[in-house]
């Protein structure tokens, strides 16, 4: 995966939210993290189709934790970002800011 | 405790791959609805519709992906080629799915070429949207497209400012054409200088008329007649004609689609003189306009409503209750056939969708049985996309190669409806009918989505195979989820089946309805045909009377007549003529209380020709002569309005468009339909032909003792002994009239039937098929249950069980369909409400039938199950 692909506005969103919850986080909390936070609904299907190409892309990856006595079916999947995942990032991050530079008065100054 | 519905489970569990991101969303929405059940929030909802969605989603990404995926060009060659070479192998199959699917686009792309010549192609003149149709409203009588009266058209042509132009043409006159030596009639229209060109038409051959007006008579000629008469002679132009003796110069033909007014005109001819004013020239003209820019018809609308508010002032004996009415032109051209063409599209669109599930079913079942090569080439390395790929492709062509079966088998059919049709009854614009690129167009879409409909599903299934349990296993478990498929793909069969069943059941009861109405003639024996005196040589109302007399003398002597009169207009065929009247004891009404009678002139023995009861007094005789006191014959409707059929001999009437004067009832007689059978009797009133000769025909009507279409041939031959000269036009038996007077619910009826029929049989087949299907799937279980004591009936119910769970399921949704569509089409229905129990409760006895019939077979066939062949191993 090239470092040098960027990362669409969504698929930020992913990364970011699996961020804010620490370490790991249920693919479930992700969701609802952010439908909390960006205040819109996301579709569920687009939601795990996206975390399916981040996984394939190497920004993600996940662990089977152990599943609830109330689950019917085997696996939980716990997502973390990876390396590559943080940098692509940080990338996307960076090059915004630099777009933004000398913006204020147009964007409001609204910053971080 | 509450669990997810089990069908929206099992839908995840078939079509949903079991791993990656939709494994994921999968265990999670498991989990949400668990909370939500804790929460007790209503979730069984909910969790079928996220399931829906989420089936929908991955379903359109992994047909996305099978469609993009392969090795580029030559790996969809390859594909087509291993096909073609797939479907070769079962040749059964194969013919079957492409029969279907080319029966059902055969009729829906006929249909909608129908539907695209007759009402979606814009009319053949410069900026059809511009034009308008204006019609005299008449309030009292509820006739909202009544003709115009020159003086109001020309008042309209200066006080409106939403018309760039105001043109108009007469009603279609009955005209005597003479050239050299011969007289026929012809069909005429005068018409403004302006007519052609405020339309933006241009003819054909020659021109159109001069718009400033040509001090001589103009002629145009429709293309029809052009071919008819003068063979398509281009010399034509030029030529001298003479039309009721008035001399004319032919100077263009039209184009072959030009309608407007009527399909029948032969001849147009330029208006010469005044135009005439509100109070001595009656109503006929038809009026067209083109908007000025940035106005529309409902702006034009008022304004002329508006104008006429003006004209009922200005004008109140001759404009009282009288009202404007504007609409697109195309809606006028058009009319209500547009309603009945959209109610066959989505009939036949209802035809295809049962259709393409049928085969949907078929690819469904050899998918089945292809479960172990999909199994193996998935284990040998293939991918899933490529199966599904294989799967779509397959669908594809059936769908392509159904589409050809459907577009030469349209071919064919429009060509039919294209000729055979007009004479049938009128459809504007129908022998422009012809599958051009629009409907073709149409047929690839519906070829396409057809495609998708009966591809995805199996593409689905099979890229869900998990090879390891397949091979290891004899397949036959997992065979069940497709049993399910095919029963929902049943439901719904039987359910449209239950639809289109019901509407042709409401539309046979309301054609039934139709044919009960007593049009108040008895048209069996009976010939008609139009004599036409029109012409300088019999200018005098005595010439016209003593030329008929004669006629009927000499027409009532011949063998086979029973009795021989004439009248004006003829019953059940909607022309006439009509005026405002009243009672003579009665003070005038209020001009929006006036009303109007239908006037009907009639000579010799009408009533008795025609087979119209005289309920009371008499018929015209010799005492009312010319100078005699004038009498008149009324309908019933017309009697009972005021004094009862009792009552009204001896009363009075007065006929506004005559004189002031009173007219005694002499006679009532039974009511008409004038129109057709569809609309209610209307207040008419039969004056003697010797007060009315400024119409200068009759309808000779003559009553036969045996087979009255002989009697065409004497007719002619009576009518060229008294004067060769005189046209003969017309000549038909009045059963013929009738007929065409139901001519479209009859066609509805039909169509609805037809259609109903082949919709019942692909769903007798598909139930079959699940059932037949599920039985030899089951024959190992049965065979077991027979080896241990099942009685039969055990056996048979186990089968009838599964069919009238499916047949029933499909019966109530289509009887809740039924019961909803019903209303679109509830404007073309006579006497039958769209809830009719009859229809419903028929549709749902046929659909009954058609489940017993299903069941049979399988259920026979469940009973010879032999337990020691059942449970011999494979």
């Amino acid at each position: 995966m090239s470092p040098k692909a960027f990362l669409g506005e969504f698929e930020q969103m992913v990364l970011l939210a699996i961020l804010q919850h620490g370490e790991t986080a249920f693919a479930l909390e992700v969701r609802r993290e952010i439908e909390r936070s960006a205040d819109r609904s996301v579709s569920r299907g687009a939601f795990y189709t996206t975390l399916d190409r981040l996984e394939k892309k190497g920004l993600v990856e996940w662990t089977e934790a152990e599943a609830g006595e109330h689950r019917r079916a085997g696996s939980l999947r716990c997502f973390s970002v990876t390396r590559e995942g943080i940098a692509a990032l940080r990338e996307s991050r960076r090059a915004v800011e630099t777009l933004s530079r000398g913006l204020d008065d147009v964007l409001g100054g609204v910053r971080g | 405790m509450h669990r997810p519905p089990s069908w929206a489970q099992r839908m995840l569990d078939r079509l949903l791959p079991d791993a990656g991101a939709a494994r994921t969303a999968r265990d999670d929405l498991d989990q949400e609805f668990e909370e939500r059940v804790q929460a007790s929030r209503a979730s069984t909802l909910w969790y079928g519709w996220e399931a829906v969605k989420l089936t929908a989603h991955f379903g359109w990404l992994g047909t996305k992906r099978a469609l993009r995926g392969g090795d580029g060009m030559m790996g969809w060659i390859r594909q087509v080629g291993f096909a073609l070479r797939h479907l070769r192998r079962a040749p059964s199959f194969t013919a079957t799915a492409v029969a279907t699917i080319g029966l059902g686009i055969g009729a829906t792309v006929t249909i909608y070429s129908i539907l695209d010549a007759v009402v979606l192609d814009p009319l053949p003149y410069d900026r059809p949207d511009e034009l308008v149709a204006v019609w005299e409203w008449n309030v009292p009588r509820d006739r909202p497209r009544n003709v115009a009266n020159p003086g109001n058209f020309a008042a309209w042509r200066d006080r409106s400012s939403t018309f760039a132009s105001l043109t108009a043409v007469s009603m279609t006159q009955p005209t005597t054409l003479t050239d050299g030596g011969n007289a026929e009639e012809v069909m005429v229209q005068v018409a403004l200088p302006d007519f052609f060109s405020v339309l933006g038409v241009e003819a054909a051959e020659g021109r159109t008329f001069a718009t400033e007006g040509s001090a001589e008579m103009e002629v145009v000629l429709s293309h029809r007649f052009w071919n008819e008469r003068f063979g398509g002679d281009g010399e034509v132009v030029g030529r001298t004609l003479e039309l009721n003796g008035r001399t004319g110069t032919v100077v263009g033909v039209l184009a072959p689609d030009f309608v407007v007014f009527g399909e029948d005109t032969d001849v147009w001819r330029s208006l010469q003189g005044p135009l005439g004013d509100q109070t001595n020239s009656g109503r006929w003209m038809m009026v067209l306009g083109r908007l000025s820019q940035g106005a529309t018809p409902e702006a034009a609308d008022q304004e002329l409503k508006a104008i006429a508010v003006g004209l009922a002032e200005e004008f109140p004996t001759f404009n009282g209750g009288w009202s404007v009415h504007v609409l697109p032109l195309v809606d006028d051209v058009v009319g209500d056939v547009r309603s009945t063409l959209w109610m066959f599209l989505a009939a036949v669109g209802l035809l295809l969708f049962i259709a393409s599930a049928n085969v949907a079913s078929l690819f469904l079942v050899r998918a089945t049985t292809r479960r172990r090569e999909m199994a193996l080439r998935t284990a040998l390395g293939a991918s899933r996309g490529s199966l599904a790929r294989q799967m779509l492709v397959e669908g594809g062509l059936v769908a392509a190669f159904g589409a050809l079966v459907g577009i030469a088998c349209a071919q064919v059919a429009t060509t039919w409806v294209a000729r055979a049709l007009p004479a049938a009854f009128s459809l504007p614009r129908v022998e422009t009918v012809s599958l051009d690129g629009g409907v073709l167009l149409f047929a690839s879409a519906l070829t396409a989505g057809t495609a998708l409909l009966f591809g995805v599903l199996p593409s689905l299934q099979a890229s869900s195979v998990n090879p390891a349990r397949t091979l290891r296993s004899e397949g036959r478990a997992s065979s069940r989820g497709t049993v399910r498929l095919r029963s929902g793909l049943v439901v719904v069969e039987v359910a449209l089946s239950v639809v289109l069943v019901a509407g042709a059941g409401l539309f046979a009861r309301s054609f039934s309805a139709l044919l009960a109405v007593d049009d108040g003639i008895e048209p069996e024996e009976v010939l008609v045909g139009r004599v036409n005196l029109a012409g300088q040589a019999y200018r005098g109302d005595t010439a016209k009377i003593s030329f008929f007399e004669e006629l009927y003398d000499s027409l009532a002597a011949a063998p086979g007549v029973e009795s021989v009169g004439g009248v004006t207009f003829l019953p059940m065929n909607g022309l006439g003529a009509g005026t405002s009247y009243r009672p003579a004891d009665r003070p005038p009404p209020d001009e929006s209380e006036r009303r109007a009678a239908d006037i009907r002139n009639v000579s010799g023995d009408y009533f008795d020709a025609m087979g119209i009861e005289l309920i009371r007094g008499r018929s015209f005789d010799e005492r009312d002569v010319a100078d005699a006191p004038q009498t008149v014959i009324v309908n019933r409707a017309l009697a009972d309005r005021y004094w009862g059929a009792e009552e009204a001999i001896g009363q009075s009437v007065i006929v506004s468009w005559i004189d002031d004067t009173p007219w005694e009832v002499v006679g009532v007689v039974e009511d008409v339909r004038i129109v057709g059978p569809a609309e209610d009797a209307r207040e008419t009133i039969y004056i003697h032909y010797e007060y009315a000769t400024f119409f200068p025909w009759q309808h000779v009507t003559l009553r036969a003792r045996s087979d009255p279409g002989a009697l065409a041939q004497r007719l002619r031959s009576s009518v060229a002994q008294l004067d060769p000269g005189i046209p003969v036009s017309q000549v038909q038996v009045m059963q013929g009239v009738v007929d065409r007077a139901v001519a479209q619910p009859r066609m509805q009826r039909t169509l609805m039937v037809a259609f109903a029929l082949l919709a019942t049989l692909l769903a007798t087949v598909g139930l079959y098929g699940v059932l037949a299907y599920a039985v030899s799937q089951r024959v190992r279980e049965i065979g077991v249950r027979i080896a241990l004591g099942a009685q039969p009936e055990g056996v048979v119910r186990l089968v009838v069980a599964q069919g009238a769970r499916l047949a029933g399921l499909g019966l109530l949704l289509g009887l809740a369909g039924a019961w909803m569509g019903g209303r679109f089409v509830a404007g073309l229905l006579h006497q039958v409400r769209p809830g009719d129990p009859v229809a419903l409760a028929g549709a749902a006895l046929v659909l009954g039938l058609v489940a017993v019939t299903a069941c049979a077979a399988p259920a026979l066939r469940a009973l010879r199950v032999a337990p020691v062949e059942a449970l011999r191993p494979d």
